[in-house]
């Protein structure tokens, strides 16, 4: 069933989850992909030569069921990452392009062969509810979080930013986004007001983490978003950014 | 027949009548019906085109570059559907972290053999700056020989003038006796 939000939120029945879970875990350790119904999963074949990295749907099978689709679904398979924790429900760059090219919303759930994470949706739902959510890139990220304080405090829809997070360099794309849609540099670290976005070092990087001013704190989204008092971030403070200025 | 379009064409390509024989005569038609920039869009991305019949929808029949003049007479619906892919993020990130961990593990190895090397090249050259005396029998038996002013009578095992580790510092732990001197009162 399908609440209408900003997004099409898809909620999954009972029959449904369990039906997905089964067949991910049968697939395992391939990805699984399939089409949601209003009522119903359908798995789907995946043809791809490197199933356990990818899949690509059987096009008849698909054809098949398109009308009726709703949603796609399909599985990571959990892999050791040496680097940092990353949620492996991330959607990669070719999700994000795929997805858009199916213009439905996309599930994905990850596996390690025993159990099935419940899943995450994108195009991602906004919210107002901004602090305790759970870091996934390009659904609560340091630049959604911002989306939705600029939608919900402010009234203004800032446009998505198509960036590829394991590749682009961070502060590449908010110096490009900050040129493209309009935000001007605040000079004086005084003259701050709710709304600015802060740029912030971090992790020994420059420029590739911001958050929003909003009285006295940053809301900014870490491994957990939050507001954390200014004060504590003014020595990684590198750019405030203003929009329409 | 009726042609639909699925995918990011659908809100802009609603479902259109054609009078079509074949896929060739169907993208002509669709080209003038929903013109050039959806044409070329089909084009230039991967679809896949299926006839079926409206009353089986389900049951569909692919339409592959062998059949581009196949009849359509038996058929009064093409579907279009754009490809379906995905993968998985990490495969990136795991092909960098694969290479550092490859590389670490060669340079670690590598570190560790010039290590030995270099080791094996010290202690030679140590041997050679530190020649041992040479006897004739048993080292203890050679210090019962000659008198030794060692005190608690260990055998002297360098050779007068060879060199003598020599340490220095605060020890925490019960060392060796490597030297002493004589007592005032045995000179």
């Amino acid at each position: 069933m399908s609440v209408s939000r900003v997004v099409n939120v898809i909620e999954l029945n009972k029959s449904q989850k369990e039906k997905i879970n089964a067949a991910v875990l049968a697939a395992f350790p391939k990805e699984m992909c399939g089409v949601i119904t209003s009522d119903d999963f359908i798995q789907i074949s995946n043809i791809n030569s490197d199933p356990e990295n990818s899949f690509t749907m059987q096009p008849k099978e698909y054809a098949g069921v398109v009308e009726r689709a709703i949603a796609i679904v399909h599985s990571h398979v959990k892999q050791p990452d040496t680097r940092i924790n990353i949620d492996p429900r991330t959607p990669s760059v070719k999700d994000l392009n795929y997805q858009k090219a199916s213009a439905l919303p996309w599930l994905i759930v990850a596996t390690e062969g025993l159990t099935v994470t419940p899943p995450v949706q994108f195009p991602r739902d906004p919210s107002s509810k901004y602090e305790g959510r759970n870091f996934i890139w390009y659904i609560n990220d340091c630049f959604t979080i911002v989306q939705d304080y600029y939608r919900y405090q402010l009234d203004i829809i800032l446009p998505a930013n198509e960036f590829d997070a394991f590749n682009d360099s961070i502060s590449e794309v908010i110096e490009w986004y900050a040129y493209e849609h309009g935000f001007d540099d605040v000079k004086k670290i005084d003259d701050i007001k709710n709304g600015d976005i802060v740029i912030l070092d971090s992790l020994g990087q420059k420029q590739n983490h911001l958050g929003v001013y909003h009285d006295e704190k940053i809301l900014h989204q870490m491994q957990v978003s939050r507001f954390d008092p200014f004060q504590n971030y003014l020595g990684r403070i590198n750019r405030i950014l203003r929009y329409g200025s | 027949m009726e042609v639909r379009i699925y995918g990011e064409l659908r809100q802009q390509c609603p479902d259109v009548d054609l009078d079509v024989k074949n896929i060739q005569q169907a993208l002509a038609g669709i080209k003038q019906v929903h013109g050039q920039a959806v044409s070329d869009h089909l084009l230039s991305n991967k679809y896949h085109y299926f006839l079926a019949r409206e009353s089986e929808p389900n049951k569909v029949i692919s339409l592959t570059d062998g059949l581009l003049t196949m009849s359509f007479d038996s058929f009064d619906l093409m579907v279009i559907v754009p490809d379906m892919q995905g993968d998985v993020y990490v495969v990136a990130i795991l092909g960098v972290a694969l290479f550092t961990t490859t590389s670490l593990t060669v340079a670690v190895i590598v570190a560790a053999v010039i290590n030995i090397a270099i080791a094996l090249a010290l202690g030679f050259l140590m041997q050679l700056l530190s020649p041992t005396p040479e006897f004739d029998s048993d080292p203890s038996e050679a210090a019962t020989r000659s008198s030794s002013s060692l005190f608690n009578g260990a055998p002297n095992i360098r050779e007068q003038g060879g060199s003598v580790p020599w340490c220095m510092g605060e020890s925490n732990a019960g060392g060796v006796l490597i030297s002493a001197g004589m007592y005032s009162e045995d000179v």
